[in-house]
């Protein structure tokens, strides 16, 4: 295949130059990528524990749980998840389900009559808990209670077994409890649990349980992905316009032709890349990794493969409405089902498969492991080959779909 | 029917429509004529209510445009310069949506769109979706739409524009004879042939300016019946040509411009020859010798100093 | 006017229903996606999500015998883990390369450790690209351990001076009496060391009498949880994040479909077809009515089909109250179509629009709970989101579909929405009039 370099550059400064001269195309560009960045990954937090907004917890009926009732709740005061009103009158169920229906508190607590005297009488109090399961606000004061309340029955039960007078006769009785022991027990406890994440730095315990860790390098997927494929209906137009004739019967070969569209593409895309990857580390503080020749490896690849996608679509779609909604489909079908959207280590095995198989699977799975375990282009070398393959079976097709195309 | 007294529309400082006063009567077939860009469609959307006035007054068939805007709406019918259909439905798709929009139904509409189908010569297209008609088919479609609920008053905003000479022809004939069927049209065009073979009176826009007005033939009797005989020439040999055109009773000057001589002559037949051998004897090229006999073209040349396709 | 309105209405279905390329952006891609949604979160006919068989690791070898089939066992029980016991070496490899998403890492002699009353640390190590399983495995060790720290703790407040260290010399160490075995403890009370088995009795009378009393708690807690008591007659098997992500996404897609109608608008304007409709006998309110019927049509079509689909599919139960549900999807059309009029009459471009819409959508669609829930978000970001219509709309689907309300039970939502969509349009009319006089309007 004979091809002119620079023919291949003409080509592809036009289209540099229609992509730029389209201002709405900044939005998809940058501005669109780094909201949803930024959005998404503020937002949502931490998957699994989560910064943490202060949500109301109401307890009502204060007054009948006495001094055991503030014993319990005292760590709970000034917690960081949510603010604790404590109300010494009472409420009906009623009307506490209305105020959790409602949304007006996320979580309440309802100690009913005679709570203390039924504790020290050694019954066995009932408190009532409300919350809403399907809600983040109510589980985490959930959380937060069900262990502080737990102890707090722990203590209450043990305390029942102190009976001075008949600790001499029987051994299963105590002489007293010592509070202020078993407080710092609970508080330093001798059995503990020390959990670390086995990153690549781990004094650092960078983890991808902070979402932005992962919402940054997958919206830039994401929307270069879109942005590329989107693109082919600029194709189609060409097409339709016989630009595309004019450029074939001029000096350009078919080869000269495809590499400047899919290498303008690439150029469009790296930049995109380029400065996405730039604001969401100097915003977000994303630190892509120790291997920045992987960094670099993946996103040519992944751009590559985005763009001899959108090629192969444009000459495959004989509309430009056809490469709109294919692009569409594809647009958000791929970052869904690879795991741009969510971790695809909560879909079923079968749908985790699928997505490892597909090239937006591969690329989030290599920055995942760029960031989380610190691993280059060796350890990254199966998803890094599951790229390329998908680069040459693209971009194979679509030189054989624009020669057809081009010369019908 | 139609009858605009002192009409200005200004877009911001821009004058678009510049003071026109005219009068369109029952029947009658009158040509706007002018370049792009003249006032031509900013006159039509203010007749037909899409654009305010900003002075002047307007009545059509006998409604006030600014104060009666529906009453117009209802009376006229309105042929854009765009192909303003939707092109993804087809011919019959179209006209039913026209027709149901000024409250045509049933068979009345059944009726109409067949008919109208066949006066622009679609009915075997009639379930084609438009965007696959030629620019023709398109234009007489184009002019069916605006027809489908029988309008007094048509306004035809160039309909003629981007089409070949046969179809041009076919719309041609049609105005011709809806007209002749006492429809009263408002016709603008740039294409003087179009405004001469079709109109009985014309108006000349220029730059938003009403230049001219009046019955086609006594406008061009206007300018005088006079032919203009052109043809190339050196400049070296004008002073000759001077000496000798001094006998041949010239209406004006010698014009000489860009190597092309102008003379209008009152006795084309007398000088036309003696041009010929003098050109001849001085062995000048003969091929670009040329007669114009007056027309709207020379009336728009003489009143605004410009070709009308300049 | 009516019969304007009409035609206006039944041009723009035709022209929606006969364009291919809407229909698969209207239908073919929101189905789509509410389908991958449902195969990876609905479970249905397709099974459950990915929480699940969570892979660990165990390591640490010096546990007794009896007490590790005992971990095992309780941790598989849950039905979240798949347990492996290794060693420490390779289950740090495993971690680290992501084949398990945890390992707990039990302590060296952990049962002398804790018999001599010397701390004891499990390690949990995390895989680091796991977001939420790893989360998991640590939040439920955490709590079976913070169970088991309180009642170590009690004991030794009840009994500070029953310190472990204190025996004398056994023939078998005391761990291994402890070890889970009941035989081997009483055995152990063989000792011709009167005074070292009376110790050992007086230990077996306390841990008896202590862990009786822990079986009995001195308080109980009683879960109310909303889920329960809004469908306490539900017997729909299980719920999951599909019932919600199904309608919210639904409303998100409703709104890029609503705008892709109320763009027809610019386009109309730019082929001139709008121009020559107002130069007819209808008016901008009646060609604005006409837009907004058209897309609240399509619109509540769209969102009927997406949750009939996953309904259909994934068991997602939408028909219990279908008039509720019906009337819902309308109002939240509405609502769509009359504020997308209104961001499409303010700007003079298709391109414009473009953008604008794109934005809002994305926002509006953040903020008003189509992407995550809203409960999620901050509360100042709480309140903004109720300025947004599709937040009425999440919060009413939600309401019948997670929830079984009923019609009366969204009269709220629906009052809501029904404002949004009536004020919206009469600003929506009320712009393009003032459009209109200005001469721009076409």
């Amino acid at each position: 295949m004979r091809l002119n370099p620079g023919l291949i550059w003409t080509i592809m400064r036009l289209r540099l130059k229609r992509v730029m001269a389209d201002r709405a195309n900044l939005i998809w560009l940058v501005a669109m990528p780094l909201v949803f960045s930024f959005i998404m990954g503020e937002l949502m937090g931490n998957w699994s524990s989560g910064s943490s907004p202060q949500f109301t917890f109401i307890v009502y009926g204060a007054a009948n749980g006495g001094e055991q009732l503030a014993e319990i709740l005292a760590p709970l005061e000034d917690h960081e998840d949510f603010a604790l009103v404590v109300r010494d009158t009472t409420a009906s169920r009623a009307s506490i389900r209305a105020l959790l229906e409602e949304s007006r508190v996320s979580g309440a607590l309802l100690v009913g009559d005679g709570f203390a005297d039924s504790l020290a009488a050694g019954l066995t109090p009932t408190v009532d808990f409300f919350h809403d399961s399907e809600r983040g606000s109510s589980q985490r004061i959930r959380g937060a209670f069900e262990p502080v309340f737990a102890a707090a029955a722990v203590r209450i039960s043990a305390q029942q077994l102190v009976d001075p007078a008949a600790a001499a006769d029987d051994p299963g009785k105590a002489t007293a409890f010592d509070v202020a022991r078993y407080d710092s027990l609970v508080a330093a406890p001798r059995v503990r649990l020390d959990a670390e994440v086995l990153g690549r730095s781990r004094e650092a315990n960078l983890l991808l349980t902070d979402s932005r860790q992962h919402s940054g390098p997958s919206y830039t997927l994401m929307f270069i992905l879109m942005f590329l494929l989107m693109g082919a209906k600029d194709l189609v137009q060409e097409q339709k316009q016989r630009t595309l004739d004019r450029l074939r019967l001029s000096w350009a070969s078919t080869g000269d032709l495809v590499l400047g569209f899919f290498l303008s593409g690439m150029i469009v895309g790296a930049f995109q890349a380029v400065l996405l990857l730039g604001m969401n580390a100097a915003i977000f503080g994303i630190d892509y990794g120790p291997s920045p020749a992987c960094l670099v490896l993946v996103m040519l690849l992944f751009v590559a493969v985005s763009s001899a996608a959108g090629l192969l679509l444009g000459t495959l779609s004989r509309s430009g409405g056809q490469a709109d909604g294919l692009g569409m489909v594809l647009g958000l079908g791929l970052p869904a089902l690879g795991g741009l959207w969510w971790p695809l280590e909560i879909v079923p095995p079968f749908m985790q498969s699928i997505g490892r198989a597909l090239p937006t699977g591969q690329a989030i799975t290599i920055f995942h492991d760029m960031i989380g375990r610190g691993w280059g282009i060796a350890e990254s070398a199966p998803m890094l080959l599951g790229l390329t393959a998908w680069l040459v079976v693209l971009l194979a097709l679509a030189v054989v779909f624009f020669r057809r195309a081009v010369n019908p | 029917m139609i009858e605009i007294k002192g009409l200005v529309k200004k877009y911001g400082s821009t004058v678009a429509v510049d003071n026109i006063s005219f009068s369109v009567e029952r029947g009658e077939l009158f040509g706007l004529l002018g370049p792009n860009g003249a006032g031509k469609t900013t006159t039509i959307s203010v007749l037909s209510t899409l654009l305010p006035a900003t002075e002047g007054a307007a009545v059509v068939a006998g409604c006030d445009v600014a104060k009666d805007a529906d009453g117009v709406r209802r009376r006229i019918g309105v042929v854009p310069q765009e192909i303003a259909l939707y092109e993804d439905l087809g011919a019959r798709d179209n006209l039913n949506f026209w027709g149901r929009l000024y409250g045509l139904s049933g068979k009345d509409l059944q009726r109409r769109t067949e008919e109208m189908l066949e006066a622009v010569e679609l009915g075997e297209h009639a379930r084609q979706k438009v965007s696959s008609f030629s620019g023709g088919m398109k234009r007489r479609l184009n002019l069916a739409a605006g027809l489908m609920h029988g309008p007094e008053v048509l306004f035809l905003d160039e309909p003629t524009v981007g089409i070949d000479a046969q179809a041009r022809g076919k719309i041609l004939a049609l105005i011709r004879r809806l007209n002749e069927d006492g429809l009263t049209v408002l016709y603008t065009t740039h294409y003087l042939e179009e405004a001469e073979q079709l109109c009985d009176r014309i108006g000349v826009i220029d730059r938003g300016k009403m230049v001219a007005l009046g019955d086609k033939d006594d406008l061009i009797r206007q300018i005088g019946d006079e032919d203009t005989i052109s043809f190339l020439l050196p400049p070296e040999r004008l002073d000759e040509l001077l000496t000798l055109s001094t006998k041949w009773d010239l209406v004006g000057d010698v014009e000489h411009r860009r190597g092309c001589a102008r003379l209008r002559v009152r006795d084309t037949a007398r000088v036309l020859p003696e041009i010929q051998m003098w050109l001849a004897g001085q062995q000048l090229p003969l091929d670009h010798l040329e007669v114009h006999r007056p027309n709207l073209e020379t009336l728009y040349l003489n009143l605004t100093g410009r070709a009308l396709r300049e | 006017m009516l019969s304007g309105l009409g035609a206006l209405v039944r041009k723009d279905l035709l022209r929606q229903v006969r364009d291919v390329k809407s229909l698969v952006i209207y239908l073919g891609v929101p189905l789509l996606l509410t389908f991958i949604m449902g195969i990876s979160f609905g479970g249905g006919v397709f099974g459950g999500s990915g929480i699940s068989a969570i892979p660990m690791a165990l390591a640490g070898g010096d546990l007794p015998g009896g007490m590790r089939d005992q971990l095992t066992q309780g941790l598989q029980e849950t039905g979240l883990f798949t347990v492996t016991w290794t060693d420490s070496t390779e289950a740090a490899r495993l971690v680290a390369e992501g084949e398990v998403r945890a390992a707990l890492i039990l302590p060296d002699e952990l049962m002398s450790r804790f018999f001599q009353g010397d701390d004891v640390v499990f390690k949990l190590w995390k895989d680091p690209n796991s977001q939420v399983k790893a989360g998991i495995v640590e939040a439920i060790m955490t709590g079976i351990l913070g169970q088991f720290q309180a009642k170590e703790a009690a004991y030794r407040s009840l009994w500070p001076d029953d310190e472990l260290g204190e025996f004398g010399e056994l023939e078998e160490p005391l761990e291994e009496i402890f070890s889970g075995d009941p035989v081997r403890a009483v055995r152990a009370l063989r000792t011709d060391d009167g005074a070292l088995r009376e110790e050992l009795l007086l230990r077996f009378e306390r841990g008896a009498s202590f862990g009786q009393s822990m079986q009995e708690p001195a308080l109980v807690l009683d879960l109310h949880d909303r889920q329960d008591w809004a469908a306490e007659d539900d017997t729909r098997p299980s719920r999951n994040l599909y019932d919600y992500f199904l309608p919210a996404f639904a409303v998100f897609f409703m709104m890029w479909g609503t705008v892709a109608i109320i763009r027809d608008l610019h386009r109309e304007r730019e082929n001139r077809t709008l121009a020559r409709i107002l130069t007819g006998p209808v008016n901008v309110a009646t060609v604005a009515l006409g837009k907004w019927v058209t897309a609240v049509i399509m619109a509540s079509t769209q969102l009927m089909v997406l949750l009939i689909a996953g309904g259909l599919l994934f068991g997602v139960r939408v028909g219990d109250a279908p008039v509720a549900l019906l009337l819902v999807a309308v109002a939240t059309a509405g609502a769509a179509a009359s504020v997308y009029l209104i961001l499409g009459l303010v700007v003079s471009t298709e391109k414009a629009m473009d953008a604008l819409t794109t934005v809002f959508t994305l926002v509006f669609g953040m903020l008003g709970g189509n992407f995550f829930p809203i409960d999620l978000m901050p509360p100042a970001l709480h309140a903004v989101g109720r300025i947004t219509f599709n937040y009425w709309g999440n919060r009413a689907f939600s309401e019948i579909i997670t929830h079984g309300k009923g019609l009366f039970d969204v009269v709220d939502e629906l009052l809501v929405l029904s404002t949004i969509a009536t004020l919206g349009l009469i600003v929506a009319v009320a712009i393009f009039a003032v459009r209109q006089r200005r001469g721009v309007a076409a």
